[in-house]
C-alpha cells in the first residue's frame, strides 16, 4: 500500500466523520486541505530533524572509520544515543547574542536557514504519488525547489551579517557568492534532466524512468556529465567540504556561524543536514530513479518505496562524506574558477549534448 | 476561498513590506523588507495562476539579485552615520509631495478598475510550456534583443572587472 | 578620488587570533584585507613570553634543562641537545660515544614527531582533517618511546651535562625499530592523501614564495631556507655530533613556495627515519654517564652552540662569569626568524593562502615569544 493511497484511505475517513457531525462537505473540505499542508510541514520538519539526529550520529562514525578511530561510543550501546545528548546539550546551552549584533537579524537568519530548507522537502516525491505538495510539484516542482534552494543563502546571508563579527561577514559573503555561483550549473544539469522527462515535475521525472535499473537516468550515456556536475554542485550549495568556504574552520574560524550558540547554532547545523540529505534525495530522484525499485516497476520485493528512495540517498550521503574526510578545501577564488570557467561552460556542453540526443531521437 | 485568502493575505504583506522596505533605516532592513514583499508577489502569480512566472520571481530576483544587493550592502560597511544620513532623506518634506501624488494615481486606479467592472484576475493556469512557445513563438524578437542587452550587460561587468583587477595588482606581488 | 580607485571597496582590517584556530597557539595578525585579498599581514607576537633566557641567569645549569624544554615544545629534545652541548663545551666535557649516539636518536626521533605534527597541522589548516589523525597515529609511536625512555611525552627533561638521566631500558631498541617499520610505510600514505593531492598542490603551489636571497636575509634557516634551494643543512654543514659519519641526504626543493617547504619536510621523515636506523645499528654498549661534580662551575668565556633542529637552526649562546649559573644565555630561535617575512610572504595572496603560509614556515609560538 502506497503512501497515496494510504492518505486517500485517511481524507475520506476524515470526510465521512465530519459529515457525521453535520459539517458541511464545502467547509470540511477546506478544513482537511489546511490539516494536510499542515501535517506534510510538520512532516518536513521531521524529517530534517530525524535526519540530522541520525546523520551527526552516521558522520561520526564514517569520520572514525576513515581516520582509523572509533567515533562515539559512550552513549548507549556503540554511541548510538550520542545525537540525542548532543541535542540535549545545545537545549541547556545559554543563548548569548553579542553586544553590537544586530538583534533581530542574529536570530531570525537560523530560522530563515531552516525554514527553507524545509520548505524544499515539499515536492520531494517520497513514493508513488506521495508528494507533499503534488499540485505544485505537477506544474513547476523543479523551478520550486530552485527557488526555494536559491532563498537558503539569504538566511546565511543575515546571519552572518547580523552578528557583527568580521569572521561571519567574509563567510556570509563567501557563501553568498558561492551559493550564487554553483546554482548555475545544478539548474544546467537539472535543466538536462527535464529535456529527458519533459516535465517539470519531480514525480514525472521518476514516472519517466519507469522500470528496472537499466532505465534510470544514470545509466544514459548523455546524463553521466550533468551526474558529475550535479553531484559537485550539491555538495558546493550545502557547503561542505572540499567547498565549504564559508565556514572554513582553519580561515574564518567558524564562519557565518561563528557567534552563534545553543539552539540558534543547532538551527544552523539541523538545516545543513537537511540540506545533506535534500541534494541526496533530489539525486535519487534525479538520476537513480528515486521511489523505483532496481528490480523494475511495480517492485518484485513489494517494499515502499520511501525504502529505496531512503536507501539511494543514503548512498549519496555517504559517498559525500567520504569525500569530505578525504579532500583538502579549495581556495575561494579556485572554487569560483571552478564553478564559472569549468562548471557552467560543461554545463552549457551537457544541455547541447542533451538537446542533440532529443533531436536525433534517441532519448 | 481559501484562494481568495491566500491572495489578499499575499497582497497585505507584499504592501506593508514595500512600505517598510522605503521606509527602514538602516539599509540591510530595508532590502530584507524587499525580498519579503519580492517573495509575496510571487504568491501572488502563483494565485494568478502563473506558477512560471512565480519561480521566476523567486529564483532571479529574490534569490540571486536581491542577494547580490545584500552583498554589496554588507560590504560597505555602514554604520550609524549612514542611518542619520538616511533619516535626514526621509524627513516628512521630502516624502509628503510625492506621497499625495501617489495617492492620487491609486485613487485613479481604483476608479477605474470600479469603472472597468469585474474582470477575472487569470484565465486559469498557465504552464511554462505555454510560456516557452509564447516567447519563442510570437515574442522571439523580444527575446533576442533582451539576450543582446545581457551580452551588454556582460561584456559591461567583464570591463568594469578588469579596470580593478589592474588596480589591485600594481601592490598585489604576484597575486 | 582618482582614477585607480573607482571601483574598489573599503579595506577590512581583521584581528587573526590570538584566538583563531589556524595560528599554532597565539600568534595575532593584524590582517588588512581588501575583500580576501592581504593586503598587509603584522604578526603580533609575545602572547607566550616567559622570560626564558633571563630565568637561565638565576639558576644553576642543569636546573635548566627543564626549561629549555618548554619554549619549542615540539622539539624538546633538541633543545635540550644544543644546551647541554653548549655548557659541556664550556666546561670542556667529553660524553660517552654511546651518549652521543642516545642523543642523536633522540634529536631524529623528535624531528620526526614534530615533522608529524607539521604535515597534520598542514592538512587540517588547507582543510584536510584525516591526514591530521593518521600523522598523530603515527607520532603515538614516537611519543611512547619518549616516554618509555624518559617517562614524558613532550617535555621530556632528558639530557643531563654529561650524559643523560638513564640509559635505554630493554627492548626499547626492538620498539623503535619496529616503529620505525611501520612508519615508513605510511609516510607514502601520507604523500598520497596529502601532498600528491591536486587540490592540496593548487592551495600551495607559488603560494608564500620568496626567493634564495630574500630568505637569507631574513635569516631563515631549516626546512624553510631548504625549501628555496639553500642546501644549508647544520647536519651537514657543521658536521656536528656523529652526522659526518651518517648517510643521509641534504633535502632540496627549488621553489621556495610552501609545497617545496612542504615536500622539504616529507622527505626529511624519510631521511630521518633512515638516520635512525643506522643509528640504532650501530649503538655501541658502554656507560652513558662521565662524572660531573656536583655543583658545575665553568670557566669565564662564551659559547655559541648551534643544531639542527626540525624548525632550523636553533642557537644557544652563554656567557660565563666563572660561577655555576650562566652571566648571560641567548637563544637564537628559529621560529622567530621564520616568521619575520610574513608579511612579504602573504602580501598580494588570498586570506585562505595565509594559512597554508603560516602552516608551512612550521612555527612554534613558544619558540617565537621564548
Amino acid at each position: 500500500m502506497s503512501i497515496h493511497t494510504i492518505g486517500v484511505i485517511i481524507k475520506d475517513w476524515l470526510i465521512g466523520l465530519l459529515a457525521g457531525w453535520g459539517v458541511p462537505v464545502e467547509l470540511s473540505r477546506l478544513l482537511i486541505e489546511v490539516l494536510t499542508w499542515a501535517v506534510g510541514a510538520a512532516l518536513c520538519i521531521i524529517a530534517i530533524m530525524l535526519a540530522a539526529l541520525v546523520f551527526i550520529y552516521l558522520e561520526r562514525k564514517v569520520s572514525g572509520y576513515i581516520q582509523s578511530r572509533l567515533g562515539p561510543t559512550r552513549c548507549g550501546p556503540v554511541g548510538i544515543l550520542q545525537s540525542f545528548v548532543d541535542v540535549i546539550k545545545l537545549l541547556l546551552k545559554e543563548d548569548i547574542v553579542p553586544a553590537e549584533a544586530d538583534r533581530v537579524l542574529h536570530t531570525i537568519g537560523p530560522i530563515l536557514f531552516l525554514a527553507v530548507s524545509a520548505l524544499a522537502y515539499v515536492v520531494v516525491p517520497w513514493d508513488e504519488g506521495g508528494t507533499v505538495a503534488g499540485k505544485v510539484d505537477a506544474g513547476v516542482g523543479v523551478l520550486f525547489m530552485a527557488a526555494v534552494g536559491s532563498m537558503g543563502l539569504i538566511g546565511i546571508v543575515v546571519g552572518g551579517w547580523g552578528s557583527n563579527n568580521k569572521w561571519s561577514l567574509l563567510g556570509a559573503i563567501r557563501g553568498a557568492a558561492q551559493m550564487v555561483s554553483y546554482e548555475i550549473p545544478m539548474l544546467l544539469a537539472l535543466m538536462c534532466v527535464v529535456l529527458q522527462a519533459e516535465t517539470l515535475s519531480l514525480a514525472g521525472i521518476v514516472e519517466d524512468q519507469k522500470g528496472s535499473i537499466i532505465a534510470w537516468n544514470f545509466l544514459r550515456p548523455w546524463m553521466w556529465l550533468p551526474v558529475v556536475l550535479f553531484l559537485i554542485s550539491g555538495v558546493a550549495e550545502i557547503n561542505r567540504t572540499p567547498f565549504d568556504i564559508p565556514e572554513a574552520e582553519s580561515e574564518l574560524v567558524s564562519g557565518f556561524h561563528t557567534e552563534y550558540t545553543g539552539m540558534k547554532f543547532a538551527l544552523f547545523f539541523l538545516a545543513e543536514y537537511g540540506n545533506l540529505l535534500l541534494v541526496a534525495l533530489i539525486f535519487s530522484v534525479l538520476f537513480l530513479g528515486g521511489w523505483l525499485s532496481p528490480f523494475g516497476y511495480p517492485d518484485p520485493l513489494r517494499l515502499p518505496g520511501i525504502i529505496w528512495l531512503l536507501a539511494k540517498s543514503l548512498l549519496i550521503v555517504l559517498i559525500v562524506m567520504w569525500v569530505r574526510w578525504t579532500l583538502p578545501r579549495l581556495r575561494v577564488d579556485q572554487l569560483m574558477g571552478l564553478a564559472w570557467k569549468l562548471m557552467i561552460p560543461a554545463g552549457f556542453v551537457a544541455l547541447g549534448v542533451m538537446c542533440a540526443v532529443i533531436m536525433l531521437g534517441w532519448a | 476561498m481559501l484562494n481568495n485568502f491566500c491572495f489578499w493575505f499575499a497582497a497585505l504583506v507584499a504592501l506593508g513590506a514595500s512600505v517598510l522596505a522605503v521606509s527602514r533605516r538602516n539599509a540591510v532592513h530595508g532590502l530584507l523588507w524587499l525580498v519579503l514583499s519580492l517573495l509575496a508577489v510571487a504568491v501572488l502569480f502563483f494565485m494568478l495562476g502563473a506558477p512560471f512566472a512565480a519561480a521566476l520571481e523567486v529564483i532571479v530576483y529574490a534569490g540571486a539579485i536581491m542577494v547580490l544587493f545584500l552583498f554589496a550592502v554588507m560590504m560597505l560597511h555602514l554604520g550609524p552615520a549612514a542611518q542619520r544620513q538616511e533619516a535626514q532623506w526621509l524627513a516628512p518634506g521630502v516624502w509628503i509631495a510625492p506621497g499625495l501624488l501617489a495617492l492620487g494615481l491609486a485613487a485613479d486606479l481604483i476608479a477605474i478598475a470600479r469603472l472597468a467592472g469585474d474582470a477575472p484576475a487569470g484565465a486559469g493556469i498557465i504552464p511554462p510550456e505555454a510560456v516557452g512557445a509564447a516567447l519563442f513563438g510570437p515574442y522571439v524578437i523580444g527575446v533576442e534583443l533582451a539576450s543582446v542587452l545581457l551580452l551588454a550587460g556582460v561584456v559591461a561587468a567583464y570591463h568594469l572587472g578588469q579596470r580593478r583587477d589592474r588596480s589591485l595588482g600594481e601592490g598585489a606581488g604576484s597575486g | 578620488m582618482n582614477e585607480a580607485n573607482v571601483g574598489t571597496t573599503d579595506q577590512l582590517i581583521v584581528n587573526m587570533g590570538p584566538q583563531h584556530p589556524s595560528t599554532h597557539g597565539v600568534l595575532r595578525v593584524a590582517l588588512t584585507l581588501d575583500g580576501e585579498r592581504v593586503v598587509s599581514a603584522d604578526p603580533d607576537i609575545g602572547y607566550l613570553h616567559s622570560s626564558m633566557e633571563k630565568i637561565a641567569e638565576r639558576l644553576d645549569y642543569r636546573q635548566y634543562i627543564s626549561y629549555t624544554d618548554r619554549f619549542d615544545y615540539l622539539g624538546a629534545m633538541c633543545n635540550e641537545w644544543v644546551f647541554v652541548r653548549a655548557v659541556e663545551r664550556l666546561a670542556g666535557i667529553e660524553v660517552t660515544p654511546r651518549c652521543e649516539h642516545i642523543r642523536l636518536l633522540m634529536a631524529e626521533l623528535n624531528r620526526l614527531a614534530s615533522h608529524l605534527l607539521y604535515f597534520g597541522a598542514m592538512g587540517i589548516d588547507t582543510g584536510a582533517t584525516t591526514v591530521f589523525l593518521y600523522c598523530f597515529r603515527e607520532r603515538e609511536l614516537i611519543l611512547d618511546l619518549f616516554e618509555w625512555v624518559s617517562g614524558q611525552r613532550l617535555l621530556y627533561n632528558f639530557l643531563r651535562v654529561g650524559g643523560l638521566r638513564n640509559d635505554l631500558p630493554d627492548g626499547w631498541v626492538e620498539q623503535c625499530h619496529a616503529a620505525m617499520d611501520a612508519l615508513a610505510s605510511r609516510v607514502d600514505e601520507y604523500d598520497t592523501l596529502l601532498s600528491e593531492n591536486r587540490i592540496f598542490i593548487a592551495r600551495t603551489r607559488g603560494i608564500g614564495a620568496i626567493t634564495a636571497e630574500e630568505a637569507l636575509a631574513y635569516g631563515f634557516s631549516g626546512p624553510c631556507l631548504r625549501g628555496c634551494g639553500v642546501p644549508y643543512d647544520l647536519r651537514r654543514v657543521d658536521g656536528y655530533s656523529l652526522y659526518p659519519e651518517l648517510d643521509f641526504e641534504v633535502c632540496v626543493e627549488e621553489g621556495g613556495d610552501c609545497l617545496s617547504r612542504h615536500m622539504v619536510r616529507s622527505r626529511e621523515l624519510r631521511e630521518s627515519i633512515k638516520i635512525v636506523r643506522q643509528v640504532l645499528a650501530r649503538l655501541p654498549e658502554g656507560e652513558v654517564n662521565v662524572p660531573v661534580p656536583r655543583r658545575l662551575k665553568v670557566e669565564p668565556g662564551e659559547v655559541y652552540e648551534r643544531i639542527e633542529s626540525p624548525r632550523g637552526e636553533l642557537g644557544c649562546y652563554l656567557v660565563s662569569d666563572g660561577s655555576d649559573k650562566p652571566w648571560r644565555m641567548h637563544w637564537r630561535a628559529p621560529s622567530f626568524y621564520n616568521l619575520a617575512p610574513l608579511d612579504r610572504l602573504c602580501r598580494g595572496h588570498w586570506m585562505a593562502d595565509m594559512v597554508a603560509v603560516i602552516a608551512s614556515t612550521d612555527i612554534v609560538l613558544g619558540d617565537v615569544d621564548r
